[in-house]
């Protein structure tokens, strides 16, 4: 299995959640390959980029071929194309392997510029998934029911989050996120790492750490299209903006959100 | 054992009685896992490459690191896999030159029987 990579270029997307009953991404999904390909970027879809769980089969099965159709395309242009696990997509690894134009893996260690980076989706530090695995699977799966009938939910539910997961003044973590996942982060970064890259919480943002190195999420695409961006070991936030009506788009930097 | 945080490690062993570096650890790798697993003396010098700092892990923190942060295991076996297969590898090397030189060996002893002398 590989976990130790090297890449120049690579762009970090997370929680597409394809199949799932409120959003299709496909339309800006495709052109957002496209332009990867098309600057060189290798891509990275850093779990439940696949959403089994709350999914209408029918949508996932109308949305699967054209994505990773481009895969195999960044696949046939010398790129790579990452797939990192996440909780929505585990039932599927199985699938997964067998796509050959994917590299199906728990996480990654990206070597990029010299600097050391960290890809993981990160459900095994959020304390509701760790703590009460089948629980929280129960929950989810009821979730996408409330979501088929009532999709403003979701708009709620993260509003709430916000508001239970208020980091204090000075506390380095993002707003929307159990303290538990940026401790985690700062577990990783003590071993050598520059970056971490985390997906899972759909709270997008970067925060420095006290002691060394920085903590980003690269949110959902259920809410807005952002991504990392990582050339030669420089990473930034930035937000798939599409121009002249989805016929020209461009990877362009937005401000970096911060944290709180 | 010990965790590269920043700089790099040369791995010091001792063979025929001559020391020699069989391996440079860096930033992220780690070394001393055998003494911390087995409880055992160390079996090589580690001696840091200029400015080096390591995050020290014993046996009871061993435990909550993994807690803490499991794809270290993952990463750990990995590593430890890696090496086992490089080790297996050399033992095959090793049996198949051994094999291949026996009828070598055995012609020689034959002709130097038959010409009754050591003349090359």
């Amino acid at each position: 299995m590989i976990i130790d990579i090297a890449e120049e270029k690579l762009v970090v997307i997370s929680d597409l959640h394809i199949g799932n009953p409120i959003y299709s991404c496909k339309r800006v999904l495709t052109s957002f390959i496209q332009q990867a390909m098309d600057e060189g970027f290798s891509v990275c879809l850093n779990g439940d980029g696949l959403d089994v769980v709350q999914s209408s089969f029918q949508k996932m099965a109308g949305e699967i071929p054209e994505v990773f159709g481009q895969f195999r395309q960044l696949r046939d242009r010398g790129l790579r194309g990452y797939y990192v696990i996440g909780n929505h997509d585990i039932i599927l690894e199985h699938l997964l392997a067998d796509w050959d134009f994917l590299i199906l893996t728990p996480f990654l260690n990206l070597t990029s510029g010299g600097y050391r980076i960290r890809i993981e989706h990160s459900h095994l530090y959020d304390p509701a998934f760790a703590g009460h695995p089948h629980l929280y699977h129960l929950l989810t799966k009821m979730a996408g029911w409330v979501l088929d009938n009532w999709p403003g939910a979701f708009a709620l539910w993260t509003e709430f989050e916000r508001r239970r997961f208020n980091p204090g003044a000075g506390e380095p973590r993002l707003r929307g996120e159990p303290a538990a996942i940026s401790q985690a982060a700062r577990e990783i970064l003590r071993r050598g790492f520059d970056w971490v890259i985390f997906g899972h919480t759909h709270h997008a943002g970067v925060v420095s750490m006290p002691e060394s190195g920085h903590y980003l999420n690269t949110g959902s695409w259920l809410v807005r299209p952002t991504f990392a961006r990582i050339v030669s070991g420089k990473v930034d936030l930035c937000e798939f903006q599409q121009i002249g009506g989805g016929k020209y788009c461009t990877i362009t930097d937005a401000p970096v959100i911060t944290g709180g | 054992m010990f965790i590269i945080q920043q700089g790099e490690v040369a791995i010091i062993a001792t063979i025929n009685g001559v020391e020699k570096e069989i391996e440079t650890r860096r930033r992220g790798e780690f070394f001393g896992e055998m003494a911390l697993l087995e409880s055992l003396p160390r079996s090589a010098t580690a001696v840091a490459r200029g400015d080096t700092r390591l995050l020290v892990i014993q046996c009871g923190g061993f435990l909550q690191k993994l807690r803490r942060d499991p794809t270290f295991a993952f990463e750990m076996l990995q590593r430890l896999s890696s090496r086992f297969r490089k080790v297996h590898q050399q033992l095959m090397t090793m049996m198949e030159e051994r094999d291949r030189e026996t009828p070598e060996r055995q012609c020689a002893g034959m002709l130097i029987e038959f010409r009754g002398d050591d003349a090359p």
